[in-house]
């Protein structure tokens, strides 16, 4: 299967329009990480915007005193990583594998580039970004009410 | 003047207010720090009466006071009733204290049960939140021993931490069947824990099951609930498909005390198992 | 019918009558003043009801007067008091549980046989009131059997009330004034143009005629049974409408959340009032007391108002902790589920909970006002959220 077919696979990408979907594929290329390999480390400059297709990706705090404490965890279909698209561009947490994990990574100055020459691709991806961050904060909210009493 | 209090008066026996003697044969710890314990109890006369999965007993702790609390065994064990209590107020703090061989009071079943034959050929999708995995419980018990009575089942369980899971051992087992999928997802995850941290809501928009052709039966706290019920909503499982576990303040159990009216439901009498359809408009209205 | 049907009683064949039903063995309770009230209690004689004795009331106010030399006994409408309290008492033993040396738990019933009580003086609400509570309490798979042992065991004397009361409405409720069916005997006072008083007696069951026909009281002539029609068209001519029931089922579960509720928060002292003084609220707790080695316990079942904070206690708090969300859950139990769970409206306007508040708040001006808001907005969440997860 070609990338843009696995874009239009993906439920970040699946109601994008075709043409907005050629645009992003110039960006991507695929990767894979072993078992607790990072995706992204706290601090360091955030470049790539990752799409899970398989595995299972745990998001946490990292610092010692934190200890193994996993904020979320993510999996095939969702998104990884906004801090790309916001300066200062600089992670936020620590993502690392916990199987094998397959994902489409998309450069992020390729992104932004492709976003500030179409505006098309710009509303397709900064629309998609929101509905990930409100679910995140959704979520952590639910997660910080101690539903479970 | 005349009194109208006879003190020598005969009684007059008053069987549904009344309850009857059970034995505690057996107690366990559900999780680590003993806040949730499971009790296997005997009558001390007569026979186990039979109960459907969702229903629930009224248990009482000598001068302490009465709770309702379902039923979390196997409907079709019939030589005791097991029941999965947390410790959270004054009686069911006082029942985490008693022991084996102490005997408590017993009155019921009553309520609603789930509607296992609305998802007899289908997928069957549980939610449980927290304790609300007891309840439901005597479903996957059912499930277990009926492999052919739905198409698939999914189990998937919210619980804040690894400490506070539920029925370990029983977790463990039902994954192993082919026709069950198990999924569980804590608030906070820990040291050892491999497994999804975030909300429920995320099970049930990434649960295998075909919407178009699944009943979804939830129980755990009501916030929860709601957004299971949207999560379910989304995937496309309409209103009449789901059903729900409300919880109310009960204390007589035979809907003449008033206090566990949710508007138009007595819950101890048409719930506490309710269609969402039926209740959809009563939701989310505030302090109902 | 066997028996006799109607009759004219004077003082002594009231008395008369008293006696017959005391001689079968019944308490009887009925009104009699006290504390500047008049309320229902047990009644040694025709000399304990309130004559002369009459009442004015009005939203959160009820004013006691004598007219010295009035003959007349129920010149009064209803008091704060219900015949609840004696079918449904306010305190009631259900058990007793002791620890046995053998380590197991007896329980053993303290519910006690009920007295043969006669009902002395219930109007045409009460009456509706009680064949509400017959079906709340008395039928069904889980009915109250205690319930039913007192209520099998009553002699019912109705009065029909001679005049409409300051805040009651039982006109557009459909609950009177007239007593149709419900009692035995119905009582309907006539005070004739020499100032004497006497009652037209109609029987309404086998006992009630059987009772008239062995006292043999006077025959009603044709000129009482018109003296007392006379009464019943003048007492449906006072009555005012207060509050039409059409369409409040369907009105309050359309606003259950309209924003009327909130004025209640800092009117309403949640003191519960209305509900020790309606009719057909029923709500009870349930108390457990032990002694003090916890070797004996009791049960005991007490009147409960959900204006109550406790009432809609969960582990993680009351349910309702507003005060308007308590006033709105009785009153759209009483006007609006009350229908989806006992098929009738709850309410038979007997105005106690109108007069009986101490802030005054008056439900058919509170129906009066929701009915005036605005109809709510369609509902905001039955629109898509887009697919936003």
């Amino acid at each position: 299967m070609d990338i843009p077919e696995r874009l239009a696979r993906h439920p970040f990408c699946a109601d994008m329009m075709p043409a907005v979907r050629e645009r992003l594929a110039a960006c991507v290329h695929e990767v894979r990480f072993g078992e607790n390999e990072y995706l992204l480390r706290q601090n360091a400059p955030a470049k790539t915007f990752y799409l899970i297709e398989a595995g299972q990706v745990e998001i946490k705090i990292a610092g010692a005193a934190t200890g193994h404490a996993p904020l979320e965890t993510l999996s095939a279909g969702e998104a990884v990583g906004w801090s790309w698209f916001l300066p200062p561009h600089r992670w936020h947490f620590d993502a690392v594998a916990r199987v094998p994990t397959q994902v489409l990574a998309l450069d992020a100055a390729c992104l932004r580039s492709a976003m500030d020459a179409d505006s098309a691709v710009g509303y397709a991806i900064t629309r998609g970004l929101l509905a990930v961050v409100a679910q995140r904060l959704k979520a952590t909210r639910m997660q910080l009410s101690d539903l479970y009493g | 003047m005349d009194s109208l209090e006879d003190p020598n008066a005969m009684p007059v026996p008053d069987d549904v207010l009344m309850p009857a003697p059970w034995r505690i044969v057996s107690r366990r710890d559900e999780t680590s720090d003993g806040s949730v314990f499971t009790w296997q109890l005997q009558p001390e006369a007569g026979e186990v009466p039979p109960f459907r999965p969702g229903q629930f007993n009224m248990l009482y702790v000598l001068g302490v006071g009465e709770v309702p609390i379902s039923i979390s065994g196997d409907p079709e064990e019939s030589g005791s009733v097991m029941h999965t209590l947390r410790a959270v107020g004054r009686v069911t703090r006082a029942m985490q204290t008693l022991r084996e061989g102490e005997v408590v009071g017993m009155r019921g079943p009553f309520g609603t049960a789930w509607p296992l034959e609305a998802a007899f050929g289908r997928d069957l999708v549980l939610v449980a939140g927290g304790i609300g995995l007891a309840p439901l419980r005597p479903v996957v018990c059912y499930a277990m021993r009926h492999r052919e009575a739905f198409r698939r089942v999914f189990l998937l369980i919210g619980c804040r931490d690894p400490a506070s899971e539920l029925f370990r051992d029983d977790v463990i087992a039902w994954s192993r069947r082919p026709h069950l999928v198990v999924e569980v997802i804590v608030d906070r995850g820990g040291p050892a824990w491999r497994g999804h941290v975030g909300v429920v809501p995320k099970l049930v928009q990434r649960g295998g099951f075909d919407p178009a052709d699944a009943v979804a039966f939830l129980c755990g706290p009501e916030a929860m609930m709601r957004y299971a019920v949207l999560a379910l909503q989304r995937r496309g499982v309409s209103e009449d498909r789901i059903h729900i576990s409300m919880e109310r303040n009960m204390q007589c159990g035979v809907g003449t005390c008033g206090h566990c009216q949710w508007g138009r439901y007595i819950l101890c009498r048409d719930g506490p198992v309710l269609r969402f359809d039926r209740v959809a408009d009563l939701f989310d209205v505030r302090e109902l | 019918m066997t028996g006799a049907r109607e009759a004219m009683l004077d003082r002594p064949g009231l008395e008369r009558l008293f006696e017959a039903l005391k001689a079968e063995g019944r308490t009887l309770v009925g009104p009699t003043v006290r504390d500047g009230a008049i309320i229902y209690d047990v009644l040694a004689g025709v000399a304990s009801l309130p004559q002369g004795w009459r009442d004015e009331q009005a939203p959160g106010s009820y004013r006691l007067h004598r007219q010295a030399g009035d003959p007349r006994l129920f010149d009064h409408t209803v008091g704060a008091h219900s015949w609840k309290r004696f079918l449904h008492p306010p305190r009631e033993s259900l058990f007793r549980v002791t620890r046995t040396p053998e380590g197991t738990l007896r329980f053993d019933s303290l519910t006690a046989e009920p007295r043969r009580l006669a009902l002395i003086g219930a109007r045409a609400c009460e009456l509706a009131a009680l064949a509400i509570q017959d079906r709340v309490l008395g039928t069904g798979t889980q009915a109250d059997h205690a319930y039913q042992a007192r209520r099998a065991g009553l002699f019912i004397v109705a009065v029909q009330c001679g005049r409409a009361g300051g805040t009651c409405f039982c006109a557009d409720m459909g609950t009177g004034p007239r007593a149709e069916t419900g009692f035995d005997l119905a009582l309907t006072e006539i005070l004739d143009s020499d100032g004497n008083v006497g009652w037209y007696v109609e029987s309404g069951s086998d006992q009630g005629a059987k009772l008239l026909s062995d006292l043999q009281m006077l025959p009603a002539q044709s000129a009482d049974r018109e003296a007392a029609a006379a009464v019943w068209a003048s007492t449906r001519a006072q009555m005012a409408s207060r509050m039409d029931p059409a369409g409040l089922h369907e009105l309050l579960d359309e606003k259950l959340e309209d924003p009327h509720w909130e004025t209640l928060e800092s009117r309403c002292l949640a003191c519960g009032n209305c509900t020790a003084v309606c009719p057909t609220c029923y709500c009870t707790r349930t108390v457990d007391q032990a002694d003090l080695e916890d070797a004996v316990a009791e049960r005991s079942r007490e009147w409960e108002s959900c204006f109550n904070p406790e009432f809609s206690h969960l582990p993680g708090g009351s349910v309702r902790g507003s005060v308007a969300s308590r006033y709105r859950q009785w009153l759209t139990h009483k006007l609006a589920s009350w229908h989806d769970q006992f098929d009738s409206s709850g309410c038979v306007g007997c105005g106690r909970c109108i007069s009986w508040c101490p802030v005054g708040i008056d439900i058919t001006a509170e129906i009066a006002a929701l009915r005036a808001t605005p109809a709510p907005y369609p509902d905001a969440a039955s629109e898509s959220d887009h697919g936003h997860p």
